[in-house]
């Protein structure tokens, strides 16, 4: 009897040979972008905060533009007193926040009594017998070493700071003023058959960003206020600092309300060591949370951009590893831009019929 | 139709060397911009505007080449904006079922297509292609949304222009359809 025949034929559709090309693409450019990462660091991360700012600004300028203001002459105007407003508040706050970092840092410092180690040992040593282990003992005091040299070093930085933040500011000004025309320049290199596509695209994505880092910043402005208030009314050392801090983190989802509590809660246990002060410090925060999350975020931050827990985590601990800090602070809003050029490039390849 | 890969921007390259915010100081209008400017006033969406205000029009505006037989867009895509015909000259066609393209309309210099894009997103109802090699300049909604909130009183002038041009059309529409609905009649008399 004959065999059967058993050759087969793979039909491969060109859709598919297309789609293949282009994740290939888009892999490696990820890839060359990761790699090339540690190299343009820090004029990335300029880049990225004179865009954010530029995004911030934008809406003030453009109020002023619809005033009949030329917008080169608004911009101006808006960089004056905001450099005015910056020096003001340098004048004034920086003493009070800067007094309270080197008494913060004196306190983890200090090897003598009265540091910020010992008080806690001395509150919580006997709840907790671990904290007297001479190796944890040595280990915590280098970390808080570690910790004190680093502010220290940040202090040493201030010359490079100065010169990035002028940088920065001038970056921040050319993005504010010609951001239409950027606009317009990038997509002139587009070709024809795209051009429709990534201009809807590239409106859409720029009026949502917008929207959200404003709005980002806006919570992160009231939490701060917020914090500091609370703060002061409970007596709690360092309060503008603690304050600022916990407004900042507030960007960060989850880690971030945390990260903005903690200091408070150990700087009260430690100065008090009283759990009814602890309790009072925590509910108060507890209660900024609650207040930012029924009556601010829901009314100021896009839902659009929101993006799943376990999305977020592990974006900002890449971000984390990336960046540090910095990279934390900015993986949300980087990992926002890349969902909403996501969302509308699918939207885009759909509707242009692209493939 | 390939797309094409041509530099769109047509500022001489020592403007293009410039920075924007020197041209914006010095607010040179180049011979181009006239050209344009002296288009716009052609057209009835821009009319009894004066040249400040076309200005800021040409200044929202993206300059577009195609090649003969390239497509603007294509029937039942999301609309973007409107075309202005500054060179050559582009069709208006609709695809019938046989793969066979009906022409409505031929735009040469100075002619628009593409107006209603600028009110939403709907698809297009008809393809564009460029007949001959084309300069297009292209208004797009984004922008004039965006325009109409930094310069209301122009951009109200602009929308004006549009929904007198809509009524228009839509009256004749009616008429046609008026006429259309009694030549039937007549039709069904003589029958």
């Amino acid at each position: 009897m004959k065999a059967p025949d058993r050759n087969y034929t793979i039909h491969i559709r060109p859709q598919t040979v297309r789609k293949a090309i282009a994740w290939t693409v888009l892999a490696i450019t990820l890839i060359a972008f990761l790699s090339l990462m540690p190299a343009v660091q820090s004029v990335l991360t300029l880049v990225a905060f004179a865009i954010f700012l530029a995004f911030i600004l934008d809406p003030v300028v453009s109020a002023m533009e619809n005033r009949g203001v030329n917008r080169l002459l608004a911009a101006a105007l808006v960089f004056v007193g905001l450099g005015s407003l910056v020096v003001l508040l340098f004048m004034v706050l920086a003493p009070v926040v800067s007094d309270e970092v080197s008494q913060l840092t004196k306190s983890m410092e200090d090897p003598n009594s009265g540091s910020l180690w010992d008080k806690l040992k001395e509150n919580l040593g006997d709840s907790v017998p671990l904290l007297n282990n001479p190796t944890v003992d040595q280990e915590i005091r280098g970390k808080l070493d570690e910790i004190a040299r680093r502010s220290f070093s940040v202090v040493a930085g201030v010359v490079p700071a100065v010169i990035s933040f002028v940088m920065l500011a001038f970056m921040t000004f050319f993005f504010v003023v010609d951001a239409r025309r950027m606009k317009k320049g990038v997509v002139s290199w587009v070709p024809n058959r795209y051009f429709e596509m990534s201009l809807s695209i590239l409106y859409k994505i720029n009026a949502q960003l917008g929207r959200y880092i404003r709005g980002q910043l806006l919570v992160a402005l009231i939490v701060g206020t917020l914090s500091v208030c609370a703060l002061k009314m409970l007596d709690v050392r360092y309060a503008f600092f603690i304050g600022a801090v916990a407004g900042f983190a507030n960007m960060i989802p989850y880690f971030g309300p945390v990260v903005g509590a903690v200091p408070a809660i150990v700087i009260v246990f430690v100065d008090t060591g009283s759990v009814g002060a602890v309790a009072t410090v925590a509910v108060a925060f507890a209660s900024i949370q609650l207040f930012e999350n029924v009556f601010v975020s829901p009314f100021i931050v896009s839902k659009s951009v929101s993006l799943h827990p376990l999305t977020i985590i592990v974006v900002i601990l890449i971000g984390g590893q990336l960046m540090g800090i910095m990279g934390m602070l900015l993986a949300v809003p980087t990992a926002s831009i890349v969902k909403v050029t996501g969302q509308e490039l699918t939207w885009g390849i759909k509707n242009y019929r692209i493939f | 139709m390939a797309p094409n890969n041509k530099n769109t921007n047509h500022s001489s390259p020592k403007q293009q060397r410039g920075s924007a915010l020197w041209s914006n100081i010095f607010n040179k209008t180049s011979s181009h911009t006239e050209t344009t400017i002296a288009i716009l006033r052609r057209i009835p969406l821009f009319k009894g505007m004066r040249k400040p205000e076309l200005l800021e029009f040409e200044r929202l505006m993206h300059r577009r080449d195609y090649r003969e037989d390239e497509t603007v867009f294509f029937e039942g895509e999301p609309g973007v904006g409107m075309y202005i015909v500054q060179e050559g000259s582009v069709i208006i066609c609709k695809n019938d079922g046989d793969g066979q393209r009906e022409i409505l309309a031929e735009l040469s210099k100075g002619e628009f297509f593409g107006e209603l894009a600028l009110l939403d997103e709907s698809p297009r109802s008809a393809t564009a292609v460029a007949r001959d090699e084309s300069k297009v300049l292209g208004l797009f909604r984004p922008d004039l949304l965006e325009l109409i909130e930094r310069k209301p009183r122009l951009g109200n002038k602009m929308l004006f222009q549009l929904a007198l041009m809509i009524g228009d059309r839509l009256k004749r529409t009616n008429d046609d359809l008026q006429s259309s609905r009694d030549q039937l009649e007549k039709s069904k008399l003589i029958t």
